[in-house]
């Protein structure tokens, strides 16, 4: 006998930006918010009697659609990604030569776009999201003199002529 | 809304970027502007105090040995050693840089340790490092 399999479509969430769209994605993907995660656990919105059409949207008021739409594109990504143990990442040497090669080529954005992707990660407690931004964010950093790295991210040097000799004495060991 | 920038980054997420960065890297970061400075120092990743510890490295190769500084930073915040660099200096009995580096280490921080000077053929040196706390 061939019993007919019972199809289960994946349980779906809806998450609404702070510019009104709404978007669908599938449970499993938006786990990695930790800030979602709780949210749909307090709420009881794991609920399999619920629909998606009959389902609360999870209001995100300090991301747009087109920062949520990346995060979610970065979670799809990411789903297999094994759990983070945050003790182990703490204990780890910091470097910023592990970033994925998808990830590189993700976040090869304008900075306006990458710094809100980063305030999107924290708010979502995203935190591999996280940690490649700034990972990102670091490597452009790295190497380059306060005058290049003012140029690079337009920081207006505030220092009075005499602050700015005082701490360049006190960096003096550290250049060349 | 002003476009984002690096600056208008809440201070949890510049102390992110920049605690994977090296100590020399922060501390470049933090002569860009005021606000960087602040939001550096602020934080527990800003170094205050210094330890070194003091070597030698024999290079059978060559035949010759080079002085090794381990700089083991610490904050006041946590006194857990965060970082290590290693400055190599070669010839060390000849070369300024050891004491211009040394010179400006005490400047630069509150205080500085010297933990441990097990070279046993540099007494002169290690006693002149001395001298200079």
């Amino acid at each position: 006998f061939l019993f007919p399999i019972k199809m289960t479509s994946p349980r779906m969430i809806k998450l609404t930006s702070n510019d009104d769209k709404t978007f669908e994605v599938e449970r499993d993907v938006i786990k990695q918010s930790v800030t979602v995660n709780t949210l749909i656990t307090d709420l009881n919105m794991d609920d399999e009697d619920v629909s998606v059409e009959n389902q609360m949207a999870i209001p995100l008021p300090n991301v747009d659609a087109a920062t949520l739409e990346m995060v979610i594109t970065w979670c799809k990504q990411h789903r297999e990604d094994p759990p983070r143990n945050e003790e182990e990442e703490e204990k780890k040497e910091k470097r910023t030569d592990d970033i994925p090669e998808w990830d590189k080529t993700f976040l090869d954005v304008e900075q306006s776009v990458l710094f809100a992707l980063i305030l999107a990660a924290n708010y979502m407690d995203i935190k591999g999201l996280l940690d490649n931004c700034c990972k990102t964010v670091a490597n452009m950093i790295k190497g380059k003199t306060p005058d290049e790295i003012r140029k690079h991210f337009n920081i207006k040097n505030d220092f009075t002529p005499e602050e700015e000799e005082q701490i360049r004495k006190e960096n003096a060991w550290c250049e060349d | 809304q002003p476009p984002l920038t690096l600056e208008s980054l809440p201070n949890e997420i510049i102390f992110r970027i920049v605690s994977s960065l090296s100590i020399g890297s922060r501390m470049i970061v933090r002569q860009c502007s005021k606000t960087m400075r602040d939001a550096i120092e602020k934080s527990d990743i800003f170094p205050s105090h210094v330890r070194l510890l003091i070597g030698q490295d024999l290079n059978e190769h060559t035949d010759t040995s080079n002085l090794l500084v381990d700089v083991l930073f610490t904050s006041d915040s946590d006194s857990e050693l965060r970082q290590v660099s290693i400055l190599e200096v070669d010839n060390y009995y000849d070369d300024a840089s050891l004491k211009r580096f040394l010179a400006v280490l005490k400047h630069s921080f509150r205080r500085v340790y010297i933990d441990n000077l097990f070279i046993s053929n540099c007494f002169e040196l290690c006693t002149t490092i001395r001298a200079m706390y």
